[in-house]
């Protein structure tokens, strides 16, 4: 018999959330709820664990329950992304074990997914806290799973995902651009950025599966510093060098590029694991794209959520980031028209 | 005497911290941090954005002034034109409030945007021989650089970016387009 234990973790609302997923997922016994973490811009995240009925070890297992809010936008549903994690979990990438999914006809209401919770810590915590002794390896070992994530077959995907990733860089200019103009903001700067990406759009010769988040918090690392990639929700067919320009503009002393390696070490060291080169003038396209979807990430944040919901100041702290943003599009674009743009 | 706007802001600020933070469940203390220091960061941007505003205007008028000519009176879209009229006369106006300075702001950001993509267009079909010197390219360096400049001024009232730098520059300029 399940029965939801009544002590700490499962006080207040953990406590009810832990009845509800329990009804929701016969599979599971003695669920407890630990924690609410943050994450994702749409959904909401719990570590929790629990016994699965049927395993030979009968022992608790650390478990995360990710469920969507009725508001998400850009994020993909949480359905296609357990089949995408499915999919890249069974090629061998280090992704956490996807376990169940359910839409909305379940006692927790919305769609949830519960996947593996990893033993480690986000690489960027384990930076500020002076773990990871030696930076460079482990620079080089995030680098590494990006290669090996580039090297999958876009076709892995393809019928989980809209378009052949060809057109890629104006598809997604597409998306982020609606939600600029959904905000009502009017920056300057960051229209004139759009229409620049806009007139440099190009077509995508060989498409691979992109992360579309690839920065050091949304990589966790195992005690033996091997490393998880989470947060697929922006995953999607296109350029790789989308990937290369959202993770160089992450540059704090704890994260992967300027925390383990500098922006032209991080290129050398892709370049030497992926047999590629770079194109220069593609990682600029995509380093203003990056930026004017960062942008609109942090305009997102500062819209009234439908339904009555409460803004989040943490999301409405994002916005009053907006002008680095616009600094450094204006630094970008300037130095494109003066005809010298570094790594 | 009376309590300055930024007086009471730090007050409650320090009502909300000291007294109410302590008590907030624990995946409620992010946000309440993030209240506290967006309201630190509002009582600068308050105390600044009044100054800023007219500057920043007039700098952005000026700019569209120099985006015109360079555009030639033909080549510029008339509706713009109009517009760039509308906006000196309003900004001529005495006594205007915050708000009314914030939405003429908007509109001259726009109408920036509008002339920096028509500049943007003629540059990209003038000859290569003759871009370095080409008055709509040196007026959309100004552009940029204005632009920039102007957000980097704001930098200081956020907290998210404590360096305020994303993509720093590593490239050196071969050249530099009408500055100065």
């Amino acid at each position: 018999m399940s029965v939801v234990r009544p002590d700490a973790p499962n006080e207040g609302m953990g406590g009810a959330l832990a009845a509800r997923l329990q009804t929701a997922v016969p599979e599971l016994e003695d669920v407890r709820i630990l924690r609410r973490l943050t994450g994702g811009s749409s959904h909401e995240t719990w570590a929790f664990d629990a016994r699965l009925r049927g395993l030979e070890r009968h022992d608790p297992v650390p478990l995360i329950l990710r469920r969507e809010f009725d508001h998400a936008l850009f994020d993909m549903s949480l359905g296609t992304e357990f089949e995408l994690l499915s999919r890249l979990h069974e090629t061998g990438l280090p992704v956490p074990r996807p376990l169940f999914h359910a839409g909305t006809g379940t006692a927790l209401g919305s769609p949830f997914m519960i996947i593996e919770r990893i033993a480690g810590l986000d690489t960027r915590k384990v930076m500020a806290a002076g773990g990871g002794t030696d930076r460079g390896k482990i620079g080089k070992s995030l680098v590494a799973a990006l290669a090996r994530l580039h090297a999958q077959q876009a076709s892995l995907i393809a019928d989980l995902i809209s378009g052949d990733g060809r057109d890629a860089p104006a598809r997604e200019l597409a998306k982020w651009k609606a939600v600029i103009a959904a905000s009502g903001d009017r920056s300057a700067t960051l229209r004139i950025a759009t229409q620049w990406l806009e007139t440099n759009s190009f077509t995508v010769e060989c498409p691979v599966i992109v992360h579309g988040d690839y920065k050091a918090n949304n990589i966790l690392l195992k005690a033996n510093a091997e490393p998880v990639i989470i947060d697929w929700e922006l995953a999607h067919i296109g350029d790789p060098v989308e990937d290369l320009a959202w993770t160089m503009l992450w540059t704090s002393p704890d994260d992967l590029v300027e925390g383990m390696m500098t922006p032209d070490e991080f290129l050398s060291e892709y370049e030497h694991q992926t047999g590629t080169t770079v194109d220069r003038r593609r990682l600029l396209f995509w380093k203003i794209f990056s930026l004017v979807k960062l942008a609109a990430i942090f305009l997102k944040g500062l819209e009234t959520p439908p339904g009555g919901v409460v803004p989040r100041p943490t999301l409405l702290m994002l916005g009053q980031a907006i002008p680095c943003i616009e600094q450094a599009l204006g630094d970008l674009l300037l130095r494109e028209l003066e005809g010298s743009v570094g790594p | 005497m009376t309590a300055s706007i930024f007086e009471r802001l730090a007050g409650i600020r320090q009502f909300l911290g000291e007294e109410i933070l302590p008590c907030v469940p624990g995946d409620k203390r992010g946000d309440l941090r993030a209240a506290l220091k967006m309201l630190e960061d509002m009582a600068k941007e308050i105390d600044r954005l009044p100054g800023l505003l007219e500057l920043e205007i007039a700098e952005m008028l000026h700019l569209c002034d120099a985006a015109v000519a360079a555009l030639g009176w033909d080549g510029v879209d008339q509706d713009d034109l109009q517009s760039l009229k509308e906006f000196a006369l309003e900004f001529d106006k005495p006594g205007k409030r915050l708000s009314e300075l914030l939405a003429l702001h908007t509109g001259i950001c726009v109408l920036v945007s509008n002339l920096a993509i028509q500049l943007t267009a003629k540059v990209a079909i003038e000859p290569e021989d003759q871009k370095c010197l080409s008055g709509p390219r040196v007026v959309l360096a100004k552009s940029y650089r204005l632009l920039r400049r102007q957000a980097e001024a704001r930098t200081s009232w956020q907290s998210v970016f404590p360096g305020g730098r994303l993509y720093p520059a590593s490239g050196t300029p071969i050249k530099t387009i009408g500055d100065g």
